[in-house]
């Protein structure tokens, strides 16, 4: 549980003129169940999608499983992503265990078709989010929750050590949300490395181990409590940020004036 | 019936099916992927593709063939690189690569070409050479979507997931776009410059509207291509018409037909 599995070094990132992430540095270890939050704008979705690979920083360095990740190779796989749900044409002609296997493309190779191992494992990854007596509907035929639940089991079919999800519950209602916390959770007992975007401040406070707050800079919380006390919030958002209270928890933070991308 | 028995009816036929087949499959990724308006584009390059092939004394077909894959991978190149929209990119080449060809020809003075043929199909005049370039180019299209079946489908549905994998999206598009450009060639004979990208969008777009997976989708779609192109091209004959039209106007009628069925289902 304490080696690290993900280490962002010294990583800045802009688009010109707009710089998004100055000097980011964090550290992740295996098991750990993060959560970064932050303004709109502040830079969640870049520091994601570097981790991913998908964006290469000009300055600082990415280690997964100690591997630079220029040379992850066939580790990438055990990586899982669960993207925002709104990216996905919902009109495509794929039924809901085909769009699961795609999540093992990655391990089947080049040219070649699943073989009955890879149906097993998109089956237990099914009902791992209990939607196995969906897996021949249409993927348009799901509700925004369910949707949910298929990008998730799309991402474990690969059986990941890492599970990075952006934004997971934006599009979902509120109870669903709540059971779907509650899926990472047991996902988290399996040792199963997650990092989560979130814009749902109190919520993660129950469930992370660890926060990131960031808004260019990235500050780590190895305590979640510390994020909710006083002035911490405040200052990542800036004074202007409004509240939504909870109890003492805030519930929803939103920068009345947010520089939008 | 008496019109099998025509040796050009024959050789018609038979390329007809195997275009329809060609487009009946590749029109599906295409459709998925919101291609349809860069096959027009394509089509239409073939016009200066073959007028091109003409000026330097080049086989027109072959030339064209190399000029439309150019141009496909051209047209996405620019959409990557500069951030210009797809219908900008292929609203530009579209235009200017048939200016090329109406400059060319007119430099290329008193040369006989049969540019009407071109612009609208004559199905009645393939020869022999052009039944094996059709036969060896569908065997390419169908090697190459069979073989990258799944990445297609991934990176088409979620190109960004397709990344993240490690799948090799440029390439993909690339490939698509090729494959788009050596249908498009084989398939001028048939219907015609103009009419090209009927065959890609047509049969697609209707086997789609019934389809939950894409194996369905795939097989109605050929079903429905091989009925309009065999269909049409018999009916032309009846009623003495042009036959690339022909079969467009018959794809045209079972897709609305069909979609009115679909809405009075729903």
């Amino acid at each position: 549980m304490e080696e690290p599995i993900i280490e962002v070094k010294n990583v800045s990132f802009s688009y010109p003129p707009l710089e998004v992430l100055e000097d980011v540095n964090l550290t992740v270890k295996k098991g750990e169940f993060l959560a970064i939050i932050g303004p709109n704008g502040g830079g969640k979705t870049t520091l994601l999608k570097i981790i991913l690979g998908l964006l290469k920083p000009p300055k600082g360095e990415i280690y997964i499983a100690g591997k630079r990740i220029e040379e992850l190779g066939k580790w990438r796989n055990k990586i899982g992503y669960v993207p925002q749900t709104a990216q996905i044409d919902y009109t495509f002609p794929i039924t809901v265990e085909e769009f699961v296997m795609t999540g093992r493309f990655g391990l089947i190779g080049l040219g070649k078709r699943p073989r009955p191992y890879d149906w097993k494992m998109v089956q237990k990854a099914l009902k791992e989010v209990k939607m196995e007596n969906w897996s021949k509907k249409q993927i348009g035929e799901l509700s925004g929750g369910q949707r949910q639940k298929i990008l998730i089991a799309r991402s474990l079919a690969s059986e990941p050590e890492i599970l990075i999800l952006d934004e997971p519950t934006t599009a979902v209602d509120p109870q669903s949300s709540e059971s779907f916390y509650e899926l990472l959770l047991r996902l988290h007992e399996q040792e199963i490395t997650i990092i989560t975007v979130s814009h749902d401040v109190g919520v993660v406070a129950q469930y992370a181990d660890s926060i990131a707050c960031l808004n260019q800079r990235l500050i780590k919380h190895d305590r979640p409590e510390e994020v909710i006390r006083e002035g911490v919030l405040e200052e990542m958002y800036g004074k202007e940020a409004a509240f939504f209270h909870h109890g003492i928890i805030p519930h929803i933070v939103v920068r009345k004036t947010s520089p939008e991308r | 019936m008496e019109i099998l028995q025509l040796a050009f009816m024959h050789r018609a036929l038979s390329i007809g099916l195997i275009v329809g087949a060609l487009g009946a499959i590749l029109g599906v990724f295409v459709v998925l992927k919101r291609l349809s308006f860069m096959g027009a584009g394509i089509s239409h390059a073939a016009f200066g593709g073959i007028a091109l092939g003409y000026f330097l004394g080049w086989d027109p077909i072959l030339t064209a063939v190399i000029f439309c894959v150019s141009v496909g991978i051209g047209i996405s190149m620019l959409i990557e690189n500069n951030r210009i929209k797809e219908d900008t990119a292929v609203g530009i080449f579209f235009t200017s690569t048939m200016a090329l060809g109406i400059l060319l020809i007119g430099l290329k003075k008193g040369y006989n070409i049969d540019l009407f043929g071109y612009l609208f199909g004559n199905i009645l005049a393939v020869n022999r050479e052009d039944l094996i370039v059709s036969l060896v180019i569908g065997i390419i299209i169908t090697f190459s979507l069979y073989f990258f079946y799944k990445e297609l489908v991934l990176s088409i549905l979620d190109p960004e997931m397709a990344r993240v994998i490690g799948l090799p999206v440029n390439f993909l598009n690339y490939l698509l776009v090729s494959l788009i450009a050596l249908f498009i060639v084989i398939s001028v004979r048939i219907v015609g410059i103009i009419l090209v990208s009927a065959l890609l969008t047509i049969p697609a777009a209707t086997a789609l509207r019934w389809s939950k997976n894409l194996k369905k989708a795939l097989a109605i779609s050929l079903v429905d291509s091989l009925g309009c192109t065999a269909g049409g091209l018999i009916l032309s004959y009846y009623l003495d018409t042009a036959p690339g039209a022909t079969i467009v106007i018959l794809a045209t009628i079972v897709f609305f037909v069909s979609l009115s069925i679909k809405q009075q289902m729903t």
